[in-house]
């Protein structure tokens, strides 16, 4: 690492304080140290801070959304300072670019990245300031550093002797910065790789956790936000007389595509909305249904698409050409909506000189920005204090619910916590969109796959959320697909653009991967078929040397007991991914009854990360992650009609209770050749990107039909 | 003017008797702990104890509670039922993004104040009023059958 700089200070509490931050473009040693400066002077350039109470601050820029980040990023950190990890206080750092992960641009929770982006600097800044509070004591003691020791916070002297690093701390912010930090080999870890409790438990089991819905500021009012339907209807002919008059209402707020009306609580807002007399007007905007939009998919894939991936120089009719035996299949996958327990918010505060935000967010500083520029402010009069959220699933990456909230509170005087009921955050919600995926493989006599192509066709989100300036490369399109573990000698992926008009696309739980996965496993299980050969036998052929991969495949078959004896209306089914560098294979066990009723009986799931940082919050994450994409590859599709959403709660958008959940094993290989070298693999969206194929192949196994659309039942009840 | 007993203690609310007990909770005695979902009764995220049941707190009027006994998740710390549920959610670690999970301890400590060894299937048919989207399903149940352990002992 070089690219550590320091920050030491007295606070406005009191608490002396010892900074580190990681700034891309300050090399290690560089210390910044402007106490006249008050910008410089608080701790914006830190992830850690040592109070003399023995309290250790670490502020990451990551959204804790449920996935365990803060208590995996406490681990990291206190692992190599040498403390007890309930000493470290996690929380969210303000929007600013010294909190940036070095190999992000910007603050971003994307792609089940954080445990990796946080493994190596978190433990070097820990290593370091250990270093410093060791050599501060030897220096009080007039001891070589070389005798003295640390321990669960504390430096020790040979004769027993002992100073806290909150005694130590003032010392310590005088001592330079290591050069060299020696990070401790994995034999020597204490937490990291062994289960510890999550750090957020008691406060969000007691009650106590504040979300970004529960802000409480003095003189806040609550605004509740109603939106046009259809994308880009402008009211026309309103009459807020009735609204107005509603007790506890005191404004009614007005936006191009939305109102707000504000009250002293949410139910007078509430009340309001419903007395608010207006229409929209559509104009010509797109009003799509799902039939026009698979129509124009399917359409769009007859075009050829652009070459995003090939491994080959050859022509592809060519090598297809030399196939004894060929085999397509054409994959089609529904728009999807978030449905995250919270619903969306966002408190704000506008002042003349600066604008205040409380909110759950994946891109903090982005978000920081673009206020700045709405609101004509220095970017260091926007601060945003992220908070806990209620599940994301990829929604808090959108800005929209945000910049929404300004444009209301920019025009009242107080605090104003925007909420979109249940209702508004399924209407406006940014979907998932729908996909179609054609595959096409061909074999030689000896059953070998000589040649696999893949094409995509569909909207790309991220083109949208780039916006004008930046046009996406399309990378994301290819995830999971690129990096699978199989090997062909010729794999060919095209992509055709189809924008879907009327809805705004968005992230979506595993991104593309999810969908791609989808077809691409439930595609080579069909080839398994047409081979006649066992599916976990097809697949580790297609693995070749790969042991890793392998491995993971033989512990879910051994952990189901694969291939026992199967009753004609119960079967299992398997899924193996590799991506965000880790492997997944699942294998569900479900049964059709003879009511057509999908029943999940058991699921089996053999994971290696790399390394778990804390294993059993990767066994949450897994189970978790498969609850989520078996509710939706069981039940989900948004529905539009005329360009609205139709569902707008959970009554129309059923999802997994406790009655239908399964019942789920999870196993963690430890990878020996990999173990702690490498950051950590991704876990949170893996389970839900191979929930689907797993169940739509164990499907295909009982009713020797293949299912080659989302959501199931309805392929079920046909 | 409306005379509630709210975690023991008697708070007169001036609110209108259609509002729902959860807006009354969260924006006039700003008791945030009683989370709003989907505002109804679908989701179980604002499950409060009304003399002792189990409720859905976002669509019961505020004005229908009358002097019965409301007790919410930050009224539950002298509950020694409670105390388990809590030390059991601690041991089995089904908290993610949290966000359901103080709806879903207020109906496990009313089950098990009801019946103090459920059986899986009385577990499954009292928790599956609630939604998780984190999928915390299988942890939940058995925390609870862990708890009921406990109160058993």
């Amino acid at each position: 690492m070089n690219s550590l700089s320091r920050r030491a200070f007295l606070s406005a509490g009191g608490a002396f304080i010892l900074g580190f931050g990681l700034k891309p473009n300050f090399t290690k040693g560089n210390t910044v140290n402007n106490r006249d400066n008050k910008h410089n002077s608080v701790p914006l350039n830190a992830y850690i801070e040592v109070y003399d109470n023995d309290l250790i601050v670490l502020k990451i820029p990551f959204l804790e959304c449920g996935q365990g980040i803060y208590t995996a990023a406490a681990m990291l950190l206190a692992e190599e300072l040498d403390v007890r990890l309930e000493q470290v206080k996690v929380k969210a750092s303000l929007p600013d670019i010294a909190y940036i992960m070095p190999q992000d641009r910007t603050q971003l929770t994307l792609g089940s990245y954080s445990t990796g982006k946080a493994w190596l600097p978190l433990r070097d800044a820990g290593a370091s300031a250990r270093i410093m509070f060791l050599e501060s004591a030897s220096k009080l003691w007039n001891l070589s550093i070389e005798s003295c020791r640390t321990e669960a916070g504390k430096v020790y002297g040979p004769q027993g002797e002992s100073l806290s690093y909150g005694q130590l701390v003032l010392d310590a912010v005088k001592i330079p910065v290591p050069e060299q930090t020696k990070l401790k080999d994995v034999s020597e870890f204490k937490l990291i790789g062994k289960t510890q409790p999550r750090l957020d438990t008691m406060e969000k089991i007691n009650g106590q956790a504040i979300y970004g819905i529960d802000i409480k500021i003095p003189n806040m009012k609550i605004g509740l936000v109603h939106a046009s339907p259809v994308m880009g209807g402008k009211l026309k002919n309103i009459d807020d007389a009735q609204t107005k008059k509603v007790k506890n209402v005191t404004d009614v707020l007005y936006l191009e595509h939305s109102c707000c009306v504000v009250a002293d609580h949410y139910w007078a807002a509430n009340k309001g909305l419903q007395f608010l007399i207006g229409d929209w007007d559509y104009n010509d905007n797109p009003q799509s249904n799902n039939n026009h939009i698979n129509h124009q998919l399917h359409l769009a894939m007859k075009q050829a698409g652009e070459t995003l991936f090939k491994n080959s120089n050859d022509d592809m009719e060519t090598v297809f050409s030399k196939a004894v035996q060929r085999h397509k299949g054409v994959y089609q996958q529904p728009l999807l909506t978030h449905a995250a327990m919270e619903p969306l918010n966002c408190t704000v505060y506008v002042q003349n000189d600066q604008c205040e935000i409380w909110t759950g967010t994946q891109i903090p500083l982005w978000i920081r920005d673009q206020i700045a520029q709405l609101l004509g402010l220095p970017k260091e009069k926007i601060i945003v204090y992220n908070q806990y959220v209620g599940g994301s699933f990829g929604r808090r990456m959108e800005e929209d619910y945000i910049i929404e909230a300004v444009q209301f509170a920019k025009q009242v005087n107080y605090p104003l916590k925007v909420i979109w009921s249940r209702e508004e955050d399924f209407a406006q919600d940014h979907l998932r969109p729908a996909y179609v995926d054609y595959l096409e493989a061909g074999w030689d006599k000896a059953g070998n796959i000589i040649a696999l192509f893949h094409h995509i066709v569909g909207p790309d989100h991220v083109d949208y959320w780039e916006g004008e300036e930046k046009k996406s490369d399309y990378s994301n399109m290819v995830l999971g697909l690129k990096d699978a573990s199989y090997q062909f000698p010729f794999y060919q992926i095209n992509y055709t653009k189809c924008d879907i008009p009327s809805i705004v696309p968005g992230w979506w739980h595993g991104q593309e991967a999810t969908r791609n996965l989808f077809a691409f496993e439930c595609f080579i299980d069909e080839l398994a078929e047409k081979q006649k050969k066992d599916p976990i036998v097809f697949r580790n052929q297609l693995l070749g040397d790969n042991a890793e991969a392998k491995a993971v495949l033989q512990s879910v078959s051994q952990m189901a007991n694969w291939g026992q004896k199967q009753t004609k209306s119960i079967a299992q089914g398997v899924a193996f991914i590799h991506v965000f560098d880790s492997y997944l294979a699942v294998i569900v066990e479900a049964e059709i009854t003879t009511t057509d009723v999908i029943r999940l009986h058991r699921v089996f799931a053999a994971i290696d990360c790399g390394f778990a940082v804390n294993p059993d919050q990767v066994c949450t994450q897994i189970e978790s992650g498969l609850i989520f994409g078996l509710s939706t590859a069981l039940y989900n599709e948004a529905k539009l009609q005329n360009g609205k959403i139709v569902q707008r709660n959970f009554n129309q958008y059923r999802v997994i209770r406790m009655n239908e959940a399964p019942v789920i094993e999870v196993k963690i290989i430890q990878n020996s050749s990999n173990q702690g070298k490498n950051q950590p693999g991704g876990i949170g969206e893996l389970g839900t990107i191979a929930a689907a194929p797993a169940l739509a192949n164990a499907l295909a196994a009982i009713t020797h039909k293949r299912y080659r659309s989302l959501p199931l039942v309805s392929n079920i009840k046909n | 003017m409306l005379t509630l007993n709210i975690n023991h203690k008697i708070i007169k609310v001036d609110v209108p008797e259609d509002m729902p007990l959860l807006w009354v909770l969260r924006d006039v005695l700003g008791l945030m702990g009683t989370k709003y979902g989907c505002g109804i009764g679908e989701c179980g995220a604002c499950t409060v104890h009304l003399d002792g049941e189990a409720v859905r707190s976002c669509n019961l009027p505020v004005g229908l509670i009358g002097e019965r006994s409301v007790i919410t998740i930050e009224g539950i710390a002298d509950d020694p039922i409670a105390q388990k549920i809590l030390d059991a959610w601690i041991t089995h670690q089904p908290t993610q993004c949290g966000y359901c999970q103080p709806g879903q301890i207020m109906t496990a400590i009313s089950l098990l104040k009801k019946n103090e060894n459920p059986s899986n299937e009385e577990i499954e048919r009292e928790m599956s009023g609630h939604i998780c989207r984190c999928g915390t399903y299988q942890r939940v149940k058995e925390a609870i059958k862990d708890a009921a352990g406990e109160v058993e002992e």
